[in-house]
């Protein structure tokens, strides 16, 4: 990595994703004074005005770092991630959208057609009595207008272009981003592929930890609305949902801080390579019954399983979406 | 921060665009020499070349990453054929090893020994069963050889993970159980005794003997079976090395091979074993002047008081009472008059249940058969019609200290005239039990014999074929015959008491061998009851962790090589427990479970397989989810690394790390639909039921391609994802049934994961048919074609799983940035999509 | 219980009317009166399958059709009818072959068959479903003194034992005592009756009849108890004449012993 012309270049670029991962930037507070201080921002369209002709007009290679969050759902977000791959030297991706596919990801249940009905034509709240979909060209007024192509399948960063390390989370901890950059920064980079984050399961950092029991059998599962919880004791304990074991560490196991399970955000370890094949069979196995009627009753608590297990990450699990027919 | 290896490019089905796998394809011998593979593909003569094509298996392994040399040969396991893999480590520096053969059931400890022999690793070895799995049960060669050539390509690409592991050695604690006082167990446990290692012989009823103290004579030779039994049962009393437990049952059975922990429940006997000298004033002294219960030794045919001998040979020479019976237990009121005529005091009511734990090195099951019961066949009016018998009960007739004193006499106390003797009662027939019980015809002959000689009656024996290989045995059959005994071959269709109601009963049979439909008038009949497993045998193989054959028998681990070892470890058998036996064979097997029990013990150590699971500290978070997960308790917490968890080697046993080869068992693309099922089946039943179905000779369905894992419990649900996303159109797990499991419980975890799993995958659209979850036991070969039949022709009829999205589906950014005509972007992809060949 | 649709097939709208008769009215008086199965056909008896399996099978199957349909199990009183229904059941279940033909012939007519059907014989559900001590507490007029021999003949319990033993079947006997009747010690329940025989080769089939006749009256039987129709007319009609032709009829194996004095026979009662 040179660094010809003062300081280094970065881009950031938001895909598929709600916003919460520009908010995570900004949440650094004053931290991210030392960052601004540090770099050349080159792009970032939800702070800056810069145009993708001027990062078109750049060299291949002149940014040091891109920051990409979001999932990849459009032919434009396509578009723009591997113009900002050619661009840079490094493309990192940024919280659970970009690294795994996130909520967005959660559309691979339903397919293009479903998605249309359902957001153009059926909610309660469109007015569309012409039925008109999206299309990629029509004409308006003698002008012609051009939208991007929608896939029907959401992609995480890394299904589309070339990714070099990820930032974990929904939206990345700050402590997780600071260490990150600082990371980056340092020079001394670790290997390609690298999630920037603890490599540990979030038990690891976890409070109620010891409170966990060595003979935990779960005979009923409760969602966090139906029981008060016990601000001390391990959830799963507490036959809630929690995927602490087979989630990344790094936030500081900030929802059970909040007395709520953790969903998974920050995705699996580099062990593991279904998120939630893994969660499934360390939780499933804790099931307290041994015959297929009383498991059923019990897998009744877990009215969503896909929704549960896969909330950030069905698009980079190994099953992907539900089979297109 | 460690180990990364890409992130989200999740597999597709062509396997190309993904360099990402499991734990990396990234070098994983970091500065190791590179790996350097032999393949070696057995013609097993031509029980494998005949169906499969074995110079194409062995060209296509050739190809396969890390494969040095890859070679056929006629025989791998002969002494050349091994020769062959040490000359090629030796020369060609190979260090890892495929043999495609046989089970590795059969050769994986051959191969193991050449490959170490040759200096490497024994456990760089990797077996492929393209035979019991293969050959024998497929008859197109094109697909045999194609999934032969699947299943080597998994295999090679598992050695590359493989790591050198070394054995542990466990001591052998030099005490042994048998369980079972009859001639069996009395033979293991005076031959155990007499090489000097302490026995516990455990024993259920209150004397030990068995079935052959109740008989007369036995068969060819008619000596009498108390003389030959009686000094070996008081030999067992007396030996100084035998602790003889009478009314005593093994309960529960925790450890493992060498250090068994067995905890046994002592039942009251209300008198102390070692006060009792068996005077039986006590018995005299008893309230009930007379018998008023069912003897059992007698099988009712005498009656006996709540406080009795089980036998006059009875060891221990020791009463008991029958709490059922004695009226101070139901009452409380009773004068108690055999405690008064105690003089020794050895009479105590207030005794209770007492439980002991035994620490052994080894068990010998010697638990014996129990009788047919006759009222399942009323068509031979056992049980209505009162001089109806079945042989054993003829057996306490005949026998000289028996109820009648040796007198064969009908109930009313007259003797008989003639007499049938109906074969095969019980045995034979689909409808109770298939089995010959292979006694039967020998003691039907005896006691033709006895009564004839007895009663001078006529005895009219009707058989479905006179079964008599033995020493001795045709020439016994020869010498009743001339004796003028009536030998008439045909099945017996009815009995019935002829409607005068003189007691004499009428037997239709078909004479066979004359042609004719005889009617027999008999005063009495006795049914040659079969021998049939003991109606617990269920509850006692769980207890000892063994199986059971599916016609309830205990089986043994092989049925000609290893005829008295189970699959349990340091567990053997003796003795009808296995199968009906005569006298002979149950001393001679009782004698090798004994030998093979003394060769355990006497190494003093056994090596234990090395691939148990463990904990690598620097990555364990401490989530303590495997603990309770543990059936045996062999994850410790550990408290110098606060809650981090360690091993205990000493109990974990062997989980097999089996993805790589969930991922490879199915990439060859044939021509048409054919579907790939990939099939993770337990190393204890289903995977045997698999090498039975080949050595059966059965044929199913080619699609199936096996994974051994060593318990459906190690399967993680990742393992049906990926091989879902890699290929796979169908997932067939297989486990011990419910309450079998070799783990005690990991077939348990299995049906949750795969309640849960199957959930998952039904919301994504993925049918159910393509995922199943079958209890296959070690027996149930036709139950595992069926289902792999079954599983093949259900998926062949959905198709092939449209799973992944193939790279090429989507337009790439440029593409999708040039002109584009103006209907929608559904429509304009739909027909890019198809456009895509 | 599942719900049960009743087909009497020919013989009990036939010959066999009085069974048909009490059996409506046994069921009625359980408070489960017999609800017909819908436009049902001939079961094809046992002669058509000896010609035309195929078309056997699809003739029997499409009652099962019929059943299925209406989600009810078959009750079966005729015993050819039950031996029938339940082997082409049985058939089309193990074959594959046979059970596509069948399949095919259903979908002709808009059928079609998955194999829910059971076919249940009344002694079956009376002994099992409806318990001897609900039929004891309907009695209203007990048996007593009557001295009854039960005949099951052979189809309902050959080839298949489906609900009672194959050679010491018990429900008849059980369902007699539970209507107060004494039953005698029958060893010939499941002999055979001549069946055809009687009208093809009456020396054959009435000797046949003669014996259980007069087994019966040697055990002190004042009537015979019989479940289907076909024994029923042969043992009736054949009551008369066997005693006739019995000096005619004569005995082809040796070793038998020779049987007692012909008597009067017993007279029939349907079960």
């Amino acid at each position: 990595m040179t660094e010809s012309e003062g300081k280094p270049k970065v881009a950031f670029y938001w895909c598929a994703s709600c916003g919460g991962c520009e908010e995570a930037v900004v949440d650094l507070a004053e931290g991210i004074l030392d960052v601004v201080g540090a770099v050349d921002i080159v792009m970032w369209p939800v702070a800056m005005d810069f145009k993708r002709a001027d990062v078109e007009a750049m060299p291949d290679g002149s940014i040091l770092a891109s920051f990409i969050n979001g999932a990849i759902r459009t032919t434009e977000q396509e578009e723009m991630a591997s113009l900002l791959r050619r661009k840079s030297q490094l493309v990192i991706a940024f919280g659970a959208c970009s690294q795994l596919g996130g909520i967005p990801g959660l559309a691979n249940l339903f397919d293009r057609e479903g998605i249309y009905q359902a957001a153009y034509l059926e909610s309660p709240s469109t007015e569309n009595p012409g039925g008109t979909l999206p299309r990629l060209r029509s004409r308006e007024n003698g002008y012609e207008l051009s939208l991007p192509g929608f896939y029907e399948t959401v992609r995480s960063l890394g299904q589309v272009i070339d990714v070099d390390y990820a930032i974990p989370g929904c939206a990345p901890h700050p402590t997780v981003i600071q260490s990150a950059v600082a990371t980056l920064l340092s020079g001394e980079l670790p290997p390609k592929g690298t999630v920037l984050a603890p490599d540990q399961a979030l038990c690891e950092e976890c409070p109620r930890r010891e409170s966990k029991p060595l003979d935990l059998s779960i005979s009923e599962f409760k969602r966090p609305h139906e029981v008060l919880i016990d601000e001390e004791t391990c959830l799963l304990a507490q036959g809630l949902v929690c995927l602490g074991p087979a989630t990344r560490a790094g936030c500081g196991a900030a929802c059970v801080c909040g007395n709520m399970p953790c969903s998974g955000c920050s995705g699996p370890t580099s062990r593991v390579l279904d998120h939630g094949g893994k969660a499934i069979s360390g939780i499933a196995s804790l099931i307290g019954a041994d015959d297929e009627e009383t498991i059923d009753a019990v897998l009744e608590g877990i009215p969503d399983p896909v929704g549960t297990f896969y909330r950030y990450g069905l698009p980079a699990s190994l099953l992907r979406r539900k089979t297109l027919s | 921060m460690l180990r990364e290896n890409g992130f989200g490019s999740g597999p597709t089905r062509d396997g190309s665009t993904d360099g990402s796998t499991i734990n990396g394809d990234a070098p994983l011998t970091n500065g190791d020499p590179p790996i350097r593979i032999g393949v070696y593909v057995c013609h097993c003569g031509t029980n494998i070349a005949r169906t499969v094509d074995v110079e194409r298996v062995t060209e296509k392994a050739g190809e396969l990453p890390g494969v040095a040399v890859a070679r056929d040969y006629k025989y791998m396991c002969s002494d050349p054929g091994q020769e062959l893999i040490k000359e090629d480590i030796e020369e060609l520096g190979l260090n890892r090893i495929v043999v495609a053969s046989c089970s590795p059931n059969l050769h994986e400890g051959t191969f193991r020994g050449a490959t170490a022999a040759a200096g490497l690793n024994p456990f760089f070895f990797q077996m492929v069963n393209i035979r019991e799995h293969a050959s024998w049960v497929h008859e197109d060669r094109d697909l045999a050889t194609e999934k032969a050539v699947d299943l080597v390509r998994a295999a090679v690409r598992r050695v590359h993970h493989h790591k050198a592991l070394e054995s542990r050695r466990v001591s052998i604690r030099p005490e042994a159980l048998v369980v079972g006082g009859g001639i069996a167990g009395i033979t293991a446990a005076l031959t155990l005794a007499e090489a000097g290692k302490h026995v516990y012989l455990v024993e259920r009823e209150a004397s030990i003997g068995g079935h052959m103290a109740q008989f007369d004579k036995t068969f060819p030779t008619l000596d009498c079976a108390a003389c030959i039994l009686t000094p070996k049962m008081t030999q067992v009393k007396a030996h100084p090395n035998i602790t003889l437990m009478t009314m005593t049952e093994v309960v529960k059975v925790d450890g493992f091979v060498g250090s068994y922990e067995v905890t046994v429940k002592h039942r009251p006997r209300y008198i102390d074993v070692s006060l009792c000298i068996g005077c039986q004033q006590c018995i005299d002294a008893c309230v009930y002047k007379r018998g008023k219960f069912e003897d059992e030794f007698d099988v009712g045919l005498s009656k006996r008081k709540p406080i009795y001998l089980p036998n006059a040979q009875a060891v221990p020479q020791v009463v008991l009472i029958d709490p059922e019976q004695c009226i101070q237990f139901s009452s409380g009121k009773c004068k108690q008059t055999c405690v008064e005529a105690c003089d020794r005091d050895a009479i105590f009511l207030d005794q209770e249940e007492q439980v002991e734990t035994l620490d052994v090195g080894a068990i010998i099951m010697a638990t014996g058969f129990q009788t047919f019961d006759p009222r399942r066949s009323p068509h031979y009016g056992y049980g209505i019609y009162p001089n109806v018998y079945t042989a054993l009960e003829v057996e306490r007739l005949v026998n000289a200290s028996g109820p009648t004193g040796g007198e064969v006499v009908l109930r009313d106390g007259e003797k008989p005239t003639s007499v049938g003797i109906v074969h095969c009662v019980g045995s034979r027939n689909q409808k109770n039990n298939p089995w010959c019980s292979k006694v039967c015809c020998m003691y039907s002959l005896k006691l033709a014999h006895l009564i004839k000689e007895k009663t001078d009656a006529e005895v009219y024996n009707f058989y479905i074929d006179m079964r008599t290989p033995g020493k001795g045995f045709e020439e016994f059959y020869q010498r009743i015959a001339a004796e003028g005994a009536h030998l008439i071959r045909g099945k017996v269709a009815s009995v019935y008491q002829h409607a005068d109601g003189d007691g004499e009963m009428l037997v239709d049979v078909e004479d066979t061998l004359a042609g004719m439909v005889r009617r027999i008038p008999v005063d009495m009949l006795v049914l040659a009851v079969g021998l049939e497993p003991r109606a617990d045998a269920e509850d006692v193989r769980r207890t000892f962790n063994i199986t059971c054959s599916g016609d309830g028998w205990f089986m043994e681990r092989h049925p000609k090589l290893a005829p008295v070892d189970t699959f349990t470890d340091g567990v053997y058998l003796a003795g009808c427990c296995q199968g009906p036996k005569d006298i002979p064979e149950t001393v001679a097997q009782a004698g090798a479970a004994a030998g093979q029990t003394l060769a355990l013990i006497d190494r003093g150590y056994i090596e234990l397989e090395p691939n148990t699971a463990q904990v690598i500290a620097e990555d364990c978070s401490g989530c303590k989810t495997c603990i309770p997960l543990c059936p045996y308790q062999a994850i410790l917490q550990s408290s110098r690394t606060s809650s981090r968890t360690r091993r205990s080697t000493r109990r974990s046993r062997g989980c097999w790390h089996m993805l790589e080869q969930a991922e490879n068992a199915q990439q060859t693309s044939p021509e048409g639909f054919e579907p790939r099922i990939v099939a993770l089946f337990c190393n204890w039943c289903t995977y045997m039921a698999a090498d039975l179905a080949g050595t059966s000779r059965m044929r199913y369905a080619p699609n199936v391609r096996v994974v051994r894992v060593m318990c459906s419990g190690r399967i993680d649900t990742q393992f049906v994802m990926h091989a879902f996303a890699r290929g796979a159109d169908g997932v067939l797990i297989g486990g011990c049934h419910p309450g079998d499991c070799h783990y005690q419980e990991g077939n348990y975890k299995a049906l949750r994961r795969f309640r849960l799993l199957r959930r998952v995958i039904e919301s994504l659209g993925i049918e159910k048919e393509r995922l199943r979850l079958e209890w296959i036991s070690a027996s149930e070969a036709d139950r595992l074609r069926r289902v792999a039949d079954e599983m093949a022709a259900d998926i062949r009829a959905l198709g092939p799983l449209q799973l992944s999205i193939p790279a090429e589906d989507f337009p790439s950014a440029e593409d999708a940035g040039a002109e584009l005509p103006s209907p929608g972007i559904a429509e304009e992809t739909a027909a890019k999509e198809a456009a895509v060949p | 219980m599942k719900k049960l649709a009743y087909y009497p097939g020919c013989s009990l709208i036939g010959t066999g009317r009085a069974y048909d008769e009490s059996l409506r009215a046994v069921f009625e008086a359980l408070g489960e009166p017999l609800e017909e199965l819908d436009d049902w056909n001939c079961c094809g008896a046992t002669s058509y399958m000896s010609i035309d399996k195929g078309k056997a099978y699809a003739l029997a199957s499409r009652n099962l059709a019929l059943a299925e349909r209406e989600e009810a199990d078959l009750l079966t009183p005729c015993n050819a009818c039950y031996l029938v229904l339940e082997k082409t059941r049985r058939h089309l279940a193990d074959s594959a072959e046979m059970g596509h033909r069948v399949r095919r012939a259903l979908d002709a007519v808009g059928l079609s068959y998955e194999g829910d059907v059971r076919i249940r014989h009344p002694l079956e559900v009376l002994t099992q479903d409806v318990g001897e001590e609900r039929i004891k507490e309907a009695v209203k007029e007990p048996l007593k003194g009557l001295k009854v021999a039960p005949y099951y003949g052979c189809q309902i319990v050959r080839p298949y034992a489906t609900f009672d033993d194959q050679y010491h079947p018990q429900t008849m006997d059980r369902l007699l005592k539970a209507t107060g009747a004494k039953v005698v010690p029958y060893p010939f329940k499941t002999r055979c009756c001549g069946a055809s025989q009687t009208g093809t080769l009456p020396e054959v089939g009435l000797h046949l009849v003669y014996r259980l006749l007069n087994e019966a009256k040697a055990r002190g039987a004042d009537v015979l108890a019989v479940t289907c129709p076909l024994c029923q007319f042969n043992l009736d009609a054949g009551s008369t004449t066997s005693n006739r032709s019995r000096s005619s009829t004569s005995h082809r194996s040796s070793g038998w012993r020779s049987e007692s004095r012909p008597r009067s026979s017993a007279s029939i009662a349907p079960w």
